[in-house]
This record gives C-alpha cells, structure tokens and sequence, in this order.
C-alpha cells in the first residue's frame, strides 16, 4: 500500500492548489458537523464540485464531520451522509461513535475515518474502533516514533498521522478551555484557542512569573520532515497536513515539499541529506511560526512550548499569476506583499523547482511604470523567465545578512 | 437515595467514610491514574468491602502503547482483589476488560466525549457497561441523555471541573526544572482574576477550572433516571469530602433546602452550579 499525502482544503481554490501540488487526497468540513467554523467550510453543491475535480485527477476526498456532537446537533445528519456519498466522497472524518454507525448504516459506500478529536493512542483503543468498522484511525499527535512502531506491528488497521502544521497543547478533545473562558465550543468548531494566551503563574501566593515572558500553553507547530523516512517506513497509510484555516500559499508550498520527499524516498527507498534539506526548504517557505518535529523524538521537557516570543510573519508570498502571455513572456500578477524592482523573486509551479529571476520592468496595466509593488490586490505585468499559469505562485528571495 | 460514588483521597481514611451516604468509593492507583501504589490499593478493596462499600479504581490516563502490558497486569490484580469496577477514559481500557474477561463494572468517563445520548446508546450497544456524562453542557441536555439512557449514565454532582489534559509538561517547561509531582500551582489569564489550578506528573499536565455543585438541583437530579452520582476531590482533604456527602444527603432527604446548603460551602472556592453551565457557542458571531 503506497503511503497516501493528504493535504488540508479550506476552500475551493486551496483544494485545487493542493491537488495540483501533489496532494493523494484533500480532506474538509461542510457547512455543518465539522470543527474549524470558520474556515470557508463547503457547501453541498461545492463538495460535489470538489470531489469531481479531485477525482478528475485520481485523487480523494475526505469530508469532516468531527463535531463532538450534542443532543441535537443530529438534525439533517442522515440526509447530509446520503448526499455524501451520492456524490462519491470517499471518507468521512468523525468523532462519534453514533455518526460512525448511523454512517455504516445509510451510506455504507463512505469509509469511516475516526478523528484525531478521538485522541486515539494505543492499539487497545484502535481494536475498539476496529470492532465498530472504522476503516482507518488517525493517532493522536502524542505519539512518539518509537510507540508507533509498535502500534503498527500489533494492528492492521490503517493509520493516519500528523506530519505537518499547528499542535492542539493539550490532547485534541480533551480540551475546553476555550469553552470555560469563552464559551466557545473547542469540540463543535468554535475553539478560541484560549491556551496560547498568556498566564500568570502563581504557586500558593508565590507569583512565578519569568522576567521575559508570560506562561502559556501555545505550541510550535509541527514540522516531522525529518521523520518523514521512518513514517514511510513504517507504512502508515496517511500523512496528514494540517491547516484547513492556511493560505493557498502555505498549501501549495507544505505540500510539494511533502510531495518531492515521498517521491525520492518511492524512487530510491530513501531520503538522502540533499533532498531532506531540499524539501525541507520548500515546506519552510510558507510556514511562518516556529517548528519542531511533534512528538515523533519523544517527549523533551519544553521542546514543543512556544512562550511569548516574536512570531516572523511571513511575507514571502509577494503574488498570485492572474494571466499570461506565452507569446512575450509577460505575466499579469496580483500583488499580495511588498516587493521593488531589483528584488530577486522565484517562480513556484507545481512539480517544478523553482526558477529565480530579478525584477527587471513592472507596468500597471495601465502601461505606467511602477518601481515599488505594495498596492495589495493591485494588478501588475512584468516578465517571466519560464510558463506561468493561476496555479504559480511568487516569492520574494530574501538575501541573507 | 440513588447510587452515590466519592472519591477517597487518602488509604487511612476509608473508616471514616463508614457513615457516609456514599455507597461506592473511588480510588486510583499511581501508575495508572494518581494516588495509591497496588499493594496499597488491595487493602483499599479490603476495607471498603469490610464497610459493605463498593470499590471503584480510577484508570482516568491515556495510555500510551508501551503501558498496555503493565496495564493490563494492573486490571487482572485488581479484578483478583475484587474491586467492584473501573472508571476509565481510555476506550482502550474497554477493549482490554472484554479480552481479559474482566467481570469488574467498566464506567467509561472521558470527561469531554459524552455530550449526546446517541453516542453513550452506541456505547452501550457496543457493551460499555456505564458512562459518566460530560460535564460541559446544559442541564437540560444532561437530563435529555439520562432519559434517553435510563439507569445507565452517571452524572458528577460535585468537584473540580477539569478543562485540560495534556501529556506535555507546562510548569516543568516554564520554570525548567524536572518535577516527579507539582500542586499547588495555578494559572491566572492576564486579564482575569481567576486562578485555575494546574497539576502536573511525570505523566503529563491537568488543567482545572472551577468546582461545579449541584445542591440547589439535587432533589430535582434525585428523581431522574440517572444510574448514580459521583462526588470528586482532587485537592481537599478527606474531612471535606465527608462535609459535602453531608450537606448533599440532607438536601435530598430534605433536612437542609439547597440555598442554606450553598452558605455552607468552602468560601475559598469558585463555584459553578450545574443548573448554570451555558450552551456553548460555535463561533465568535454568536458571543
């Protein structure tokens, strides 16, 4: 069984984006019984689209229904699972014992996959949802390599782990934090991610506060390329990126890093320093917090927390490719961030290395030149070096000090 | 009175809970949840059969893969020592009982997971012998289920409400230094005054919120079909524990009313009353 890459899809756009970077299967939420509210969750006509799209190129797609339900969060469930699989969803990503059975029961065709929400962990908890019919498990982030290993030689079930994007503090469901302090359902979609705000921390009447910064829970984000090897080694059946609420950049970029390393190790049966550092490169491009592998080394004290330290943003993304012009090689661009004539960009197209170039000329697209692009949205032309299509992305080189 | 479950936090003071309305006693073993080492936990069992009191063993960890073997053995000596069940929230605890064929009562409790009666039905079908019901939504849900589920679900009346677990290890990361066991700590949102208590073991964090009571609803609670009551401590004394079990049994036998009960809680406490835990909102629009 080939090792499947299956990137998030807030919307449309991004899940074209991580199919055409190299996605096998996308997954998202509809506009009800899926966490993340308040990304650009899809509509019935627009799940029907995707799956088309998606299936036009081979690829799955997966819809999350992953809400830790209440009593009448039910209504329209039925019809909504029959829909899904009428127009051929793959799988659905769920939390619930009773959406998993009533799932079997009136749309048999859907696999069951059981969420992360689920904090799944050892293979006694996976034989439960064995005996249920789930039909792939996805393990909670807490799982070190080394548990993993021996999870996957005492189960056959299929299995689905994080590689990539942000960490829940604490174990995924189990938190409601963000309830107590906001009244914001952590586990039906709302969470406010109340554990990366900053605390005081008190013992007795002792207040242990550091002098740099403030308590918090945050997490770094996960970034397991490092690990990717030995997961593929281990032949999960899914590596799984986070991100349902991320730029169409982040994807694009996260994806095909993820993509170019399964493809050397499918080809040669490894990952050589090169390529890891080559990839790594190309899935850093569009991660802007800070990251470390997951729990995948073990559990260092510390390793994972992020305190209150200055995030970079990102603002390598400096345009989108609106048209193109074969003829005289002149692109017409969205401009997203800021950026000079004379500054060295690069060319990001799916499936390519990227093609760096200077730049030379900018006209709006009333001819008139313009030296600095900070005008977002505004529509530019310059010239490119290679064929550029709405699926190209731009970055700005930054030169190292 | 229905069935009602304490939480004993200490070996030595089992004897006391002899008069207790407390019908079940609740106790947990260091490896596997918090407080007792094994041999301590046999004699456990011993001393609340010796009071015609049931014990219950507290499995409220998940459990990482390379602890199932040692998990295990720890469910086959306390089924031998007769402790009467388990109340765990790791689904894996469940598998493991049905393939050791462990005849011990199994409540599953996952704190978060239990907000819907057709999920704890599900479980039930599937063979889960109890559940105790989330605390974290609406009484009028809360109640919806145990109809639902009759004689079935459990429902914690009193105790620490517990907002977070985590494997990681925040005050050790924080404060970078190594600690087998940390009480005593508390965390304070910058801008709020409340102080949440914070635990933590070598086995990761546990985040607390306030305590929730249910004393001005209890008569109410007192006739719906629920399977039983659990009362919880997580950082007072015993003697405490037996003032609570005190105030809640004469408000259901209608000896004190609930409001004169309330006056008589620990003033140093926060409080949330069950009657008052609000349906939650799914996104900002709705705040």
């Amino acid at each position: 069984m080939k090792t499947e890459l299956l990137a998030p899809a807030g919307d449309m756009a991004r899940l074209k984006t991580a199919i055409i970077y190299g996605a096998d299967a996308v997954y998202f939420g509809g506009k009800q019984f899926s966490l993340r509210s308040r990304a650009s969750n899809f509509t019935l006509e627009d799940i029907k689209e995707a799956v088309q799209f998606a299936h036009g190129y081979g690829r799955k797609v997966y819809v999350t229904v992953n809400i830790i339900p209440h009593n009448d969060d039910f209504e329209g469930l039925r019809e909504y699972l029959e829909k899904l699989q009428e127009f051929g969803v793959d799988a659905i990503i769920c939390a619930s014992q009773a959406i998993l059975t009533l799932c079997k029961k009136v749309a048999p065709k859907l696999e069951g996959h059981i969420s992360t929400q689920q904090t799944t962990i050892n293979t006694a908890a996976i034989e439960y949802w064995q005996k249920k019919k789930a039909d792939r498990v996805v393990l909670g982030r807490e799982v070190s390599l080394r548990q993993l290993r021996e999870i996957m030689k005492g189960t056959d079930m299929p299995i689905e782990v994080f590689i990539h994007g942000g960490m829940c503090a604490n174990y995924s469901g189990r938190c409601t934090i963000s309830n107590m302090l906001t009244n914001r359902d952590a586990n039906r979609g709302g969470c406010a991610h109340s554990c990366r705000w900053n605390y005081h921390l008190w013992h007795d009447d002792q207040l242990l506060d550091r002098e740099d910064y403030l308590f918090s829970m945050g997490s770094r984000d996960m970034c397991a390329a490092d690990y990717l090897e030995d997961l593929l080694k281990l032949n999960v059946a899914s590596l799984k990126i986070e991100g349902r609420m991320k730029t169409a950049f982040y994807i694009a970029c996260v994806v095909r890093g993820y993509r170019y390393l399964i493809d050397c190790y499918d080809a040669q049966g490894f990952i050589s320093e090169r390529q890891l550092e080559k990839g790594r490169a190309m899935i850093m491009l569009g991660t802007n917090r800070d990251v470390f592998p997951g729990f995948y080394p073990g559990f260092d004290i510390g390793a994972g927390q992020l305190y209150n330290l200055p995030q970079t943003a990102s603002q390598n993304f400096v345009a989108n490719v609106k048209g193109y012009d074969e003829e005289t090689r002149t692109a017409v661009i969205e401009v997203r961030n800021h950026f000079e004539k004379g500054d060295r960009l690069a060319i990001i197209n799916p499936g390519e290395d990227d093609v760096v170039f200077t730049v030379e000329k900018m006209l709006d697209l009333q001819g008139n030149e313009v030296e600095i692009a900070n005008r977002p949205m505004q529509l530019l032309k310059i010239t490119v070096p290679v064929a550029v299509s709405e699926n190209t992305f731009i970055h700005l080189i930054r030169e190292q000090l | 009175m229905k069935t009602i479950l304490t939480v004993i936090r200490k070996q030595e003071n089992i004897d006391k809970f002899a008069d207790s309305c407390a019908d079940a006693f609740i106790m947990a073993d260091r490896m596997f949840s918090s407080s007792y080492d094994q041999n301590d936990l046999k004699e456990c069992i011993k001393a609340a059969h010796r009071l015609n009191r049931k014990l219950y063993v507290r499995c409220d960890r998940l459990y990482d893969q390379n602890e199932l073997e040692a998990l295990e053995g720890f469910l086959v000596n306390i089924s031998e020592w007769g402790a009467d069940g388990i109340i765990y929230s790791d689904i894996g605890v469940f598998s493991l009982l049905e393939k050791l064929s462990i005849s011990c009562k199994g409540i599953y409790a996952p704190e978060t997971l239990l907000t819907n009666y057709r999920d704890i039905a599900d479980l039930k079908d599937d063979g889960v012998e109890g559940c105790v019901i989330s605390k974290d939504i609406p009484l009028d849900d809360v109640i919806e289920i145990a109809e639902n589920c009759p004689e079935y679900c459990y429902l914690r009346i009193h105790g620490p409400i517990l907002i977070a677990y985590s494997h990681r290890r925040y005050i050790a990361s924080y404060l970078q230094e190594d600690r087998e066991h940390a009480e005593g700590y508390y965390l304070q949102e910058e801008t709020r005054d409340t102080r949440l208590p914070l635990v933590e073991k070598k086995e990761g964090s546990w985040l607390y919120g306030t305590v929730l009571q249910s004393l001005n609803v209890i008569k109410m609670l007192e006739e719906k079909p629920f399977a039983g009551f659990i009362v919880d401590n997580v950082f007072d004394d015993d003697e405490e524990t037996l003032r609570i079990l005190d105030l809640y049994e004469k408000v259901i036998k209608g000896t004190l009313d609930g409001r004169t009960a309330l006056n008589q809680l620990d003033g140093s406490r926060e409080y949330t009353a069950i009657e008052d835990v609000r349906k939650t909102w799914l996104d900002k629009e709705q705040e």
